[in-house]
């Protein structure tokens, strides 16, 4: 049997001696490369990185390649039938194909691990025989692997993808497969470095992985005389190939369809400092005990928001909400998948009751509708509608809103389209002073068409997911302002934004005595070039303030295309306006480079209004 | 009668054409699938703007190229048909001009096919920015450039073919020297076809990359004019010449084996060179650092380590050695696991021009010449130690998840080292630099817990103290013990890796009794506090800015301005880097002077300048109180102007 075998593998050595050669070579260079990468790596520690790093391509691409050379090859074209012609039993000669990959697989791959091992002189012999058992088992598992999968022929591709698309799965489902047998074997993270211990569990785990590749790769040779595998070997037919890819698109679909992972249960606060709703699902966390009262109110706000949620839009189950209330910071939401619920961080600071009512039901709008509340042509209405309806407004505070809208108007033209588009009123008269126009523009809904009408309209718009996907754009009902409003009133957008122009007129002459009292501001932003670098330059003119007034110069970089502006890549910068000066410039130094493009705006506060007035806004190219 | 091969090429080809369209096609109901289809803007599936969008396009591309020469010559003559081929009454030059045009038209086709289907899907979007995110010389420009690598793909492709599948090896090796090597050798990329889609931008205006463009033009007309004079050569073909050599005795053991033995004789000359640097330590250091590397290696083993270190390193080693394993003990109490386990290997012998040192599980590497005194070697050692201990109390999923905890392991490190090897000055510099992240880079949770693109905003220096300040916060606001019950909670085995970054340390903290919200506003509020403190030292760092680039006869000069009177000894530098991730991340420094007027002048060298564009970092460093404090800008880039 032994002479058998050297026999055949003589064949297989005439047969591959030259590829067997160019894999050697292919293999040193791979290690040089490596070898190359560690010497000039300052953080590299080992030079063991080298072998798991070069073995990591070269085993798997080797077996592949060699099984296609030794296997696949041979039983297409039915070379093997002079072979089995001869006295020999049948399973010597799968067996013998089988050991001759064995054996040069793990001779290149032993002699790289060997030769790497030999640099490093600081290698023990256990950590040798660590290594050493390490990528024989890697290169056994690989070959046994790509054996089985040569022998099924033309499913082998089917397979071969069937199992990546199935490894893929099982990682998106959280499975680690790093320590999983053969991939744990060469793991950049513990090959190079483990020294005492073998792993066992993943020799464990590559071999029960091996037995059943043997199984399959010298099992199939052997079954019906090998006929099976014969048959295999054959080409594909025209009905099979569209089989196979069938196959192939349901395992692409099953990949992106299957849920990646679990959802969430909504976050909770632990510890001291939490006050929690007995009722609705609300949690109020106050870094400060002198706080509590303040807490308290955020917490019956929130508890009214939510409770309201269900009683007038109808929504089975709120979101979950959080709210920590801190002496730092800004404004940050973290909203995550529905059913996940909301955190909130505000600085106590800012943290008018209020305030967390209308980012609260804002954001709760927009994970309850998957999103698409924030969707352009539903913005103003998901916005307006929030701080209109959420918060407890009275006259005054209305007033305070149209009061911004009329300012705004000053200098941006309020037409049929600039109300529609969202992220250009956004960007002209801030984000903030835009909700304040979207409140006004809610008003009128209200005014002309009803509370139900516009509670109704929300149903519909803000609290259920209306169009996620292609399928929902084409086949569902499309419920996206301003089409919604006239199907639910019968009035278009252009009626109703005349409407609310004659609403605005009739505000002006109602508010025209704090109107009058508020001064007109202007600005103009430009670029400065300098020796050391470019300038933002804005340039500011109007009353003279009395006391200092702190503008802001808001600045962002901006990729070569334009859509909106993310507001959290914007940055602010200080721009004081002394008393008593008519007139300043004031400058953003040396942040743009040549070539670069930024958005800037300018914006200052008013005496007796609470937000602030963007005075201009454009975005610059730096030459 | 070309028209007739060019038809009988389609027919050959027609499968891999189907799943050429297939895969472009598939792109759109995807699309369609996953998002209302009324949300999609035109640049954002654009290869212009999304690197992936362009190597993926870019690959896609230059493997159907392959694939498609692959069919051509080289099956032709597997399957034995090139006489019959060559038998019919046609010139051969049609015959390989077919075998290039068929390709390059098809790949021509899949590139107008996919810029029309880009342009369909962004029809129904409605934003009011759509319509200025679409221009047509955009789209002119991204189809010269995919035209382009089309035809030079197809190019390289008939050339390769001669190697038959080799030719493929070649190509995989081609990419694989090129991720290893690209950083050290940045002219490799050169030569890298997939360059001619990287396009610059000047404001809205696109850059053509002319050079990449030309040199790729005439390379893959070059590489088409050898493949054609090799498959149909003018008198007979030149495959068949080298046939018959193969045939003759002198020769035929002459071709394959000396082309074969020569490959493997450069391979193992690269290789005895390298062993023979790498075993006799030729080290690029100045004189003084070079005194640390000299000498025979010696080992030193202790209970936990096992130090090796060469001669000239002796006295200070053998100091060190008598405090490690304390050092190793304590690092393990304080974070709640056994001291024993695997001998941890410690490195002396080689040094780093990034590191002072670094760790991995059981390995630390330490470049002496980094940390003089004692005192540093010790902190140094400390914090490699720690990172050694915290990857084994985390199952290594500390490096596992390193873009949401990177972070954290630098942070934790830092604030042990400093516990154990207590330095007021070093800490107080610490605090210095974070309170100017936090002033000056408006630093935040959220972009720290996205490490990759942390380290590309900010390089790699600002991590060791914003991750030690955070650090420091947790430990305040939830316990002494939260640093261990953190590692344990994400070295457990239902831990939810599978989380985004801000899910899983919710996740983590919440395990661990605590409440991110917590840190983050104590963490918050301790760099207020400090910017407060330190407001008077903080307005006398000099504001960087600025950076002017032109060319200056063979280098590149950088001019920037530093605002404020800088203290004695302030040393201004620029970071350059030509690779925004991976090692060069951190780009390498070049010093500048400053002149009397305040500008700051640098002389880069100009292989940092990558199509007409220079990356850099202005940066300062001074030392308070012994201690270095420094201080980069983000990264920024700049035209170079002639």
């Amino acid at each position: 049997m032994i002479v058998h075998q050297l026999r055949l593998w003589q064949k297989e050595l005439r047969q591959q001696r030259w590829s067997l050669l160019v894999a050697a070579l292919f293999l040193a260079l791979l290690g040089l490369i490596a070898w190359h990468a560690y010497e000039t790596s300052g953080t590299a520690t080992t030079r063991m990185t080298v072998i798991s790093e070069t073995l990591g391509v070269f085993v798997p691409l080797f077996a592949l390649t060699q099984a296609h050379y030794s296997v696949v090859r041979e039983y297409r074209q039915q070379t093997q039938l002079f072979v089995e012609a001869l006295p020999l039993r049948r399973w010597e000669f799968p067996l013998a194909k089988l050991s001759w990959g064995l054996l040069t697989q793990g001779m290149l791959a032993g002699g790289l691990c060997l030769w790497v091992t030999q640099l490093a002189d600081d290698t023990p012999a256990r950590f040798l025989a660590i290594t050493c058992t390490r990528t024989l088992a890697f290169v056994a598992v690989c070959w046994s692997v790509a054996f089985a999968l040569a022998m099924l022929g033309r499913l082998r591709w089917l397979a071969g993808v069937t199992l990546w698309v199935g490894c893929y799965l099982l990682s998106k489902r959280g499975v680690e497969l790093g320590r999983f047998g053969p991939f744990a074997l060469l793991d950049k993270l513990s090959f190079p470095f483990e020294r005492e211990s073998f792993p066992v569990r993943a020799l464990l785990q590559s071999g029960a992985v091996t037995a059943a590749a043997l199984l399959l790769g010298l099992g199939l040779p052997l079954l019906h005389e090998g006929s099976v595998t014969e048959r295999l070997a054959r080409p594909a037919s025209a009905g099979e190939k569209t089989g196979f890819w069938a196959v192939l698109l349901a395992q692409g679909a099953l990949v992106y369809l299957l849920p990646r992972e679990q959802r969430r249960e909504p976050f909770s606060f632990t510890g001291a400092g939490v006050l929690a709703s007995e009722q609705r699902n609300v949690q109020v966390r106050c870094e400060d005990a002198a706080f509590e009262p303040k807490a308290r109110e955020v917490l019956a706000e929130l508890e009214q928001l939510s409770s309201r949620l269900t009683t007038e839009l109808h929504v089975a189950e709120p979101p979950a909400l959080r709210v920590t209330l801190r002496h730092t910071g800004g404004i940050r939401v973290v909203s995550g998948q529905p059913g996940e619920g909301l955190l909130l961080e505000l600085n106590l600071q800012w943290a008018t009751p209020a305030l967390v009512a209308f980012l609260a039901a804002g954001h709760s709008f927009n994970q309850l509708s998957a999103g698409r509340a924030s969707f352009e042509p539903n913005r103003w209405f998901s916005n307006g509608f929030a701080r209109y309806w959420a918060p407890t407004n009275d006259r005054a505070a209305i007033d305070q809103y149209w009061l911004d809208a009329l300012l705004v108007r000053r200098r941006v033209p309020f037409d049929e389209q600039l109300l529609s588009q969202w992220e250009r009123l956004a960007e002209l008269a801030g984000e903030d002073v835009a909700t304040s126009i979207a409140l006004t523009l809610v008003e009128v809904v209200e005014q002309r068409f009803g509370r139900e009408q516009l509670l109704q309209l929300a149903r519909a718009l803000l609290v259920r997911p209306t169009i996620r996907n292609g399928f929902d754009w084409l086949v569902a009902e499309r419920a996206d302002f301003p089409a919604a409003l006239e199907r639910a009133t019968g009035e278009s957008w252009a009626a109703f934004i005349a409407a609310y122009q004659l609403q605005l007129d009739a505000a002006a002459v109602r508010l025209a005595q704090p109107l009058a009292a508020l001064p007109t501001l202007s600005a103009t932003l430009g670029v400065e070039h300098t020796e050391v670098g470019s300038n933002l330059v804005a340039d500011l003119s109007g009353l003279a303030p009395d006391s200092a007034r702190e503008c802001l110069f808001r600045h962002a970089p901006l990729p070569p295309y334009d859509l909106a502006v993310p507001s959290d890549t914007v940055q602010d910068a200080s721009l004081p306006w002394s008393a008593g000066v008519a007139s300043f410039t004031g400058r953003v130094r040396g942040r743009y480079q040549s070539g670069q493009r930024a958005f800037a705006a300018i914006d200052c506060p008013l005496p007796g209004l609470a937000r602030y007035l963007r005075l201009d806004a454009r975005r610059l190219d730096i030459p | 009668m070309l028209r007739v091969l060019m038809r009988q090429e389609l027919r050959r080809l027609l499968p891999w054409i189907v799943v050429l369209v297939a895969i472009d096609l598939s792109y759109l109901p995807l699309e369609l699938f996953f998002r209302p289809p009324d949300t999609a803007a035109w640049v954002s599936s654009s290869r212009l703007f999304t690197g992936s969008l362009r190597d993926y396009g870019g690959l896609l591309t230059l493997a159907f190229a392959l694939l498609f020469c692959q069919a051509g010559f080289p099956r032709d003559e597997e399957e034995g048909t090139l006489p019959f081929l060559f038998g019919l009454p046609v010139p051969r030059a049609q015959i390989f001009l077919a075998r290039v045009l068929t390709p390059g038209l098809i790949l021509s086709g899949e590139a107008l096919l996919w810029e029309l289907l880009r342009w369909t899907v962004h029809l129904p979007a409605t934003g009011s920015f759509i319509g200025h995110t679409f221009r047509t010389d955009w789209l002119l420009t991204t189809l010269v450039t995919s035209l382009a690598l089309a035809w030079i793909s197809v190019g390289y492709g008939q050339l390769l073919s001669v190697f038959r599948r080799f030719g493929l090896l070649l190509v995989f090796t081609f990419y694989l020297a090129l991720s290893q090597l690209e950083g050290q050798a940045p002219w490799l990329g050169k030569l890298d076809p997939l360059r001619v889609l990287r396009v610059e931008f000047v404001g809205q205006q696109a850059l053509l990359p002319g050079k990449a463009l030309l040199g790729h033009a005439l390379g893959a007309l070059l590489a088409s004019c050898l493949a054609g004079w090799f498959w149909v050569g003018p008198t007979e073909r030149v495959s068949e010449l080298f046939a018959r050599w193969r045939l003759r005795p002198p020769l035929r053991w002459l071709l394959r084996p000396v082309v074969l033995w020569s490959c493997g004789a450069l391979l193992a000359g690269w290789a005895g060179v390298s062993a023979l640097k790498s075993r006799y330590g030729v080290v690029s250091a100045d004189g003084a650092t070079r005194a640390l590397f000299d000498g025979r290696v010696l080992s030193k083993r202790t209970r936990y380590h096992e130090l090796r270190y060469r001669e000239a390193l002796a006295p200070r080693v053998e100091l060190l050695a008598k405090v490690t394993d304390e050092l190793h003990e304590r690092l393990a109490t304080r974070l709640g696991m056994e001291a024993a386990g695997d001998v941890v290997s410690v490195d002396f012998t080689r040094e780093s021009e990034t590191h002072a040192g670094t760790a991995n599980p059981n390995t630390i590497r330490m470049d002496p010449s980094a940390a003089p005194s004692a005192d540093a070697l010790e902190r140094v050692f400390a914090h490699e130690s720690t990172h050694v201990l915290s990857l084994r109390a985390s199952a290594l999923r500390l490096s596992r998840e390193g873009e949401a905890l990177g972070f954290f392991s630098e942070g934790l490190a830092e604030a042990l080292a400093l516990e154990l090897r207590p330095n007021a000055a070093v800490l107080e510099a610490r605090r210095l630099e974070a309170a100017l992240a936090q002033q000056r880079l408006a630093l935040t949770f959220d972009r720290m817990i996205r490490y990759g693109d942390f380290r590309q905003r900010y390089g790699t220096l600002l991590v060791y103290s914003a991750g030690l300040t955070w650090t420091q916060a947790l430990i305040a606001s939830c316990g002494q013990e939260s640093p261990q019950k953190v590692l344990h909670a994400l070295g457990s085995p239902d831990a939810p890796l599978k989380q985004p970054p801000l899910g899983l340390w919710q996740h983590l903290l919440q395990r661990a009794g605590c409440d991110l919200s917590r840190v983050n506003g104590a963490w918050e509020s301790q760099l207020a506090a400090s910017t407060k403190e330190l407001e008077a030292e903080l307005a006398r760092v000099p504001f960087l800015q600025g950076g002017n680039a032109r060319w200056d006869g063979d280098a590149v000069q950088l001019l920037a301005q530093a605002d404020g009177e800088p203290v004695e000894g302030t040393v201004f530098f620029v970071n350059v880097r030509t690779q925004s991730t991976g090692p060069e991340a951190g780009g390498t420094p070049v010093s500048g002077r400053r002149r009397a007027d305040g500008a700051l002048e640098f002389r880069v060298p100009t292989r940092n300048v990558v199509d007409g564009g220079l990356e850099f970092q202005l940066c300062l460093r001074f030392e308070r109180q012994g201690a270095p404090v420094s201080f980069g800008n983000e990264w920024a880039k700049t035209r170079v102007a002639p």
